[in-house]
């Protein structure tokens, strides 16, 4: 009796833990979370933002996705419950463009080519990533980063030598030339910026291949719209773009 | 052989906990598109993926088996206080989790890692984003999986050979080479097999240490989780075959693994 009592704890137990609700109640207007879906190169900018809007919405937390977004778009239409959707890319914004009806670029970024500071390989040329033996990465060929990457190489021309690895998303390219685990990594012009102490950075010829625009936009079926459009101002607000263009992205208009 | 009774209880629960484990596979091969597999499986990226993934999951095993045998004897025959604070050693990657194990493997063998770096210093090569990478991180995976199951076999060995061998003397290597090995050959074999299908299905180690590159480094389940980003109806081909597989080492190995986990 006394063992079949304890099962019965457990299952009790494990009852609670699915019936937990996972992404915050939204009863009460206060202790919302807030979910943005963000290309991964917004991490630090948007981490910023994301505090400043907690700030001045006492009670509302806003937690963060930080992947590629073209992994993000996918998760979103298969159902994940986002409330904004920050794209490095038009093409993954079109591709939500069910569940975002409406967005709007807030900024820009270039991909440029980063190498340790002191790498044995001394590069200064972009066409230096064909030295023999040199190894160099960038982001897969359906991420925005390793779209830009591929559009600004083909515009560049001459470059004979491959990536050694196609990465899921740009922090992990950013990641591994930060350790100097590579020569060289294609990765945005931001991200050198937040490194500036450990790589040096080379431009593309191509400065419009190499650009990308980030669009942002409400997600349809949030139920928080109101607290997600006032996200969407706080991203597109004077202050919002301030902390964007110290973090080394492109203004646009 | 009595049956007992099962209370209601009892039963519930195993019901409850059966569906948990055998509904997502059913779920899984819903989504297949069952007509157009071959042609998935086809395509470059998928069919090269598969090609990789093959060949180094069994070079892997066949490392796993030449260094894991031996530790798993050592481990079945070794200094007691020694090898009872060796095996919690060999043995933690199989709950590793996978990240955890990416990091352990580039914080040794990065280029700036233990080892890695003075063979970086050296060479000028360094085994992160190469085919190695992925034969290596095989091995980490795997080998704690034959190393369990064969020390267990080894423990259960009849020992009337054994020490007949021994009043002949013969040597500790002969004893090993000559009765051990042989007698043990089911358990090498089912410790491969699990070693094999382990290696072949790691995901987060690899794509940490090898990086991800289509034709090099790239793997099959790696493939799984870049086509959901392009091609959901590849992604379930890519993963069905991999459950297949998963079923049939399971299946294959029933009896074995009874065996070596309730003696």
């Amino acid at each position: 009796m006394r063992r079949r009592g304890r099962v019965l704890l457990i299952f009790i137990a494990l009852l609670g833990l699915v019936a937990t609700p996972s992404y915050g109640s939204y009863k009460r207007n206060e202790n919302v979370t807030l979910t943005v879906f963000a290309a991964a190169s917004l991490g630090q900018t948007f981490t910023t933002i994301g505090k400043q809007f907690e700030a001045k919405h006492p009670g509302v937390k806003v937690q963060f996705s930080f992947l590629a977004s073209s992994t993000l778009a996918t998760q979103l239409l298969a159902g994940a419950p986002a409330d904004v959707f920050a794209s490095a890319s038009i093409y993954d914004m079109a591709m939500a463009k069910s569940l975002v009806p409406v967005s709007k670029v807030f900024t820009a970024n270039r991909v440029i080519v980063a190498t340790p500071l002191g790498n044995r390989f001394n590069i200064n040329k972009v066409v230096d990533l064909n030295k023999r033996g040199l190894k160099w990465i960038q982001c897969a060929h359906n991420v925005p980063c390793g779209a830009a990457a591929d559009a600004a190489l083909a515009y560049e021309g001459r470059i004979t030598s491959k990536p050694v690895s196609l990465e899921p998303k740009v922090s992990s390219v950013v990641a591994k030339v930060v350790e100097g685990e590579v020569d060289a990594a294609i990765i945005y012009h931001s991200d050198y910026i937040a490194n500036r102490s450990v790589l040096k950075e080379i431009r593309f010829k191509g400065i419009a291949a190499a650009t990308t625009e980030y669009p942002i936009g409400v997600v349809k079926t949030s139920p928080r719209q109101q607290l997600a459009q006032s996200f969407v101002e706080s991203v597109l607000s004077a202050y919002g773009r301030k902390i964007l263009a110290e973090a080394g992205f492109i203004r646009v208009n | 052989m009595t049956r007992k009774k099962l209370d209601p209880l009892t039963l519930g629960l195993a019901l409850v906990g059966g569906l948990v484990l055998i509904l997502p596979l059913l779920a899984l091969f819903t989504k297949v598109p069952w007509g157009s597999l071959f042609s998935k499986l086809g395509e470059p990226n998928s069919l090269s993926a598969i090609r990789l993934s093959i060949w180094s999951s069994l070079l892997a095993t066949l490392l796993c088996v030449v260094f894991g045998v031996p530790l798993a004897w050592v481990l079945a025959k070794g200094n007691r206080r020694f090898v009872n604070v060796l095996r919690p050693f060999v043995l933690a990657p199989i709950v590793l989790p996978p990240t955890v194990a990416g990091m352990s493997l580039l914080a040794l063998l990065g280029r700036n890692g233990l080892l890695g770096r003075y063979i970086y210093q050296a060479t000028g090569w360094s085994m992160p984003f190469t085919a190695s990478a992925v034969v290596f991180t095989g091995v980490f995976v795997g080998m704690p999986f034959l190393a369990l199951v064969v020390e267990s076999t080894f423990r259960h060995l009849p020992t009337d050979q054994q020490d007949a061998a021994e009043i002949d003397r013969a040597t500790p290597f002969t004893m090993f080479r000559l009765i051990a090995l042989p007698q043990a050959r089911n358990g090498i074999a089912t410790g491969a097999l699990l070693a094999w299908a382990r290696a072949l299905g790691e995901f987060g180690a690899t794509m940490m240490f090898a990086g991800s590159l289509p034709g090099l480094t790239q793997t099959w389940p790696m493939q799984v989780y870049f086509e959901t980003d392009q091609d959901m109806s590849t992604a379930y081909a890519l993963s069905a075959v991999m459950a297949i597989v998963a079923v049939a080492v399971v299946f294959a190995l029933r009896k074995q693994l009874r065996r070596a986990f309730t003696s």
